[in-house]
């Protein structure tokens, strides 16, 4: 009788520790593509370069905002049930989205909003259509409207206004 | 022989109970993020609603159900949770009308923009609330990302066993019962953080809500019609480039209402009208409206259920007086401190 209840507790603490072998952390739908760069499914690298500063799409955000010095203004704004804060720091030419979620702050989403920065591929805002589909490849969505580049959880969302390039936008989703 | 049998179903009891202690220990108790304690509070409730809210934050920061009584005598529930997906809405309203029939169901639009799950931690927050039933393994299957099983909705105590070394007094203190957050579900927030930044939202992948989302909102029609209940939906004011409502999403569901008669309040181009001030009716630059805003907003839309929809003012009816009495109280005392 006490090998069977030795043997029951034994089994209990097996099928919890059996929980811990999983790698639970936060669950979010992060996909485990952090190179930052291109990947077998889209031709395009998720970052830009500002001012000689490399703002990389879901990289560490901390060094970045830093480096790009004081921006025009930060507009912070709480996630629901205190799943951390999404700040918007606005800068003359680019927007940097970071999600802060306990210490680690990451970059959320890169906005262009002139044509003074260009991606990797060299499209700015003011591209045509056909330079985007040279430069960045076959999309993963097309239409007149909106082009979209997507690897794992990094998209680049390219909007589109009579064959031109009116936004551009990096973002995690 | 049947000593054996004894001493082992007692070995084995006491080993279920001791892991139960364990886990009710470990469980979340949401002291100091009070979103995820909503939904368990309802079965304190239970009953006599006329109206039922169900959604995402924008309704249970958005709807205050002691409002709703005090000036138009209709009472009501706010059966919302943080990032409640549309799924997540049917399956708390089924479980709703387990225990009682409103006249009206509420549902705010904004979680129709996600088709999929999302996060486990949003996912807990709703449904670990919920009391075991058809519709929480319903909603548990529904809402489940990649990572999560359903064992460890069942069990608990595999999923959080880990905080066993990062417990605090909070989880001794409240390790069976913790005291309520919410009046009547709604989440009170006096703070004022002025929204300065109106810019407008960011561009999103695709603006075709999903077909399980349109599922899961035809579901929630068809309940409500076999039970005699009106539907209505509605988009909270709030419009930050956070939350950003876009009018593709608006269009669509305008066209589902329409479709099904059903009648849609998008308040966000009535936030004047209802008399919302930016400045001061929010608690976080703009993503939800604090009391302040929320009361504004419950006021206007009281009228409109009361003129509207027919829904009746009850004050006279002594009983139901008596139990929205305390109701009142709490929350007064709590939006005065």
């Amino acid at each position: 009788m006490k090998r069977f209840f030795a043997l029951l507790l034994c089994l209990l603490v097996a099928f919890c520790v059996a929980a811990c072998n999983k790698d639970k952390g936060d669950t979010d739908k992060d996909s485990d593509n952090d190179d930052g760069g291109a990947s077998s499914k889209s031709s395009v690298s998720f970052y830009v370069n500002c001012n000689s500063v490399k703002v990389e799409l879901g990289g560490d955000a901390k060094a970045v905002i830093s480096a790009l010095g004081t921006p025009k203004s930060t507009s912070p704004m709480g996630n629901c049930g205190g799943q951390g804060t999404l700040t918007k720091y606005s800068y003359a030419s680019i927007e940097v989205y970071v999600l802060t979620v306990g210490d680690k702050e990451t970059v959320d989403q890169i906005t262009l909003l002139d044509d003074s920065i260009k991606t990797p591929e060299n499209i700015t805002i003011g591209s045509t259509k056909d330079d985007v589909i040279k430069a960045c490849g076959n999309a993963t969505k097309l239409s007149d409207t909106n082009i979209t580049y997507t690897s794992g959880n990094k998209n680049l969302m390219i909007q589109l206004r009579d064959g031109a390039v009116v936004g551009i936008d990096y973002r995690v989703l | 022989m049947k000593k054996r049998i004894l001493i082992s179903v007692s070995a084995i009891l006491i080993i279920c109970v001791l892991m139960l202690l364990l886990q009710m220990l470990v469980m979340p108790k949401y002291t100091d993020n009070k979103e995820g304690a909503l939904v368990s509070e309802y079965y304190g409730e239970i009953g006599d609603h006329d109206v039922i809210f169900v959604g995402d934050c924008e309704v249970y920061e958005s709807f205050v159900p002691a409002v709703l009584w005090e000036k138009y005598g209709i009472s009501s529930y706010v059966r919302g949770s943080a990032q409640q997906l549309v799924w997540q809405s049917y399956y708390l309203l089924e479980e709703t009308l387990r225990y009682e029939t409103p006249k009206t169901v509420v549902f705010n639009v904004m979680a129709l923009k996600y088709g999929e799950p999302q996060r486990e931690a949003y996912n807990r927050m709703t449904l670990d609330g919920m009391r075991w039933s058809s519709s929480k393994i319903g909603a548990i299957n529904a809402s489940m990302t990649e990572e999560e099983s359903f064992v460890e909705y069942v069990f608990p105590l595999l999923r959080f066993h880990s905080r066993i070394t990062s417990l605090t007094s909070d989880d001794f203190r409240y390790a069976f019962e913790a005291p309520n957050v919410s009046h009547s579900g709604y989440l009170l927030q006096t703070g004022i953080v002025p929204q300065t930044d109106f810019s407008e939202g960011r561009a999103e992948l695709d603006y075709e809500i999903a077909e399980n989302a349109w599922k899961y909102l035809d579901m929630m029609r068809e309940l409500c019609d076999e039970r005699g209940i009106e539907l209505i939906l509605v988009k909270a004011p709030t419009n930050s480039w956070m939350y950003w409502w876009h009018d593709e999403w608006d269009v669509q569901v305008q066209d589902y209402a329409e479709e099904h008669n059903l009648e849609y309040y998008n308040f966000i181009p009535l936030a004047d009208d209802i008399g919302i001030d930016w400045s001061t009716d929010t608690y976080d630059a703009g993503a939800h409206l604090n009391v302040y805003g929320a009361e504004k907003l419950t006021e206007y839309f009281g009228h409109i259920l009361s003129e509207n929809h027919g829904l009746a003012d009850r004050r006279g009816e002594a009983k139901l007086a008596e139990t929205w009495r305390p109701r009142l109280e709490s929350y007064y005392n709590e939006r005065n401190k």
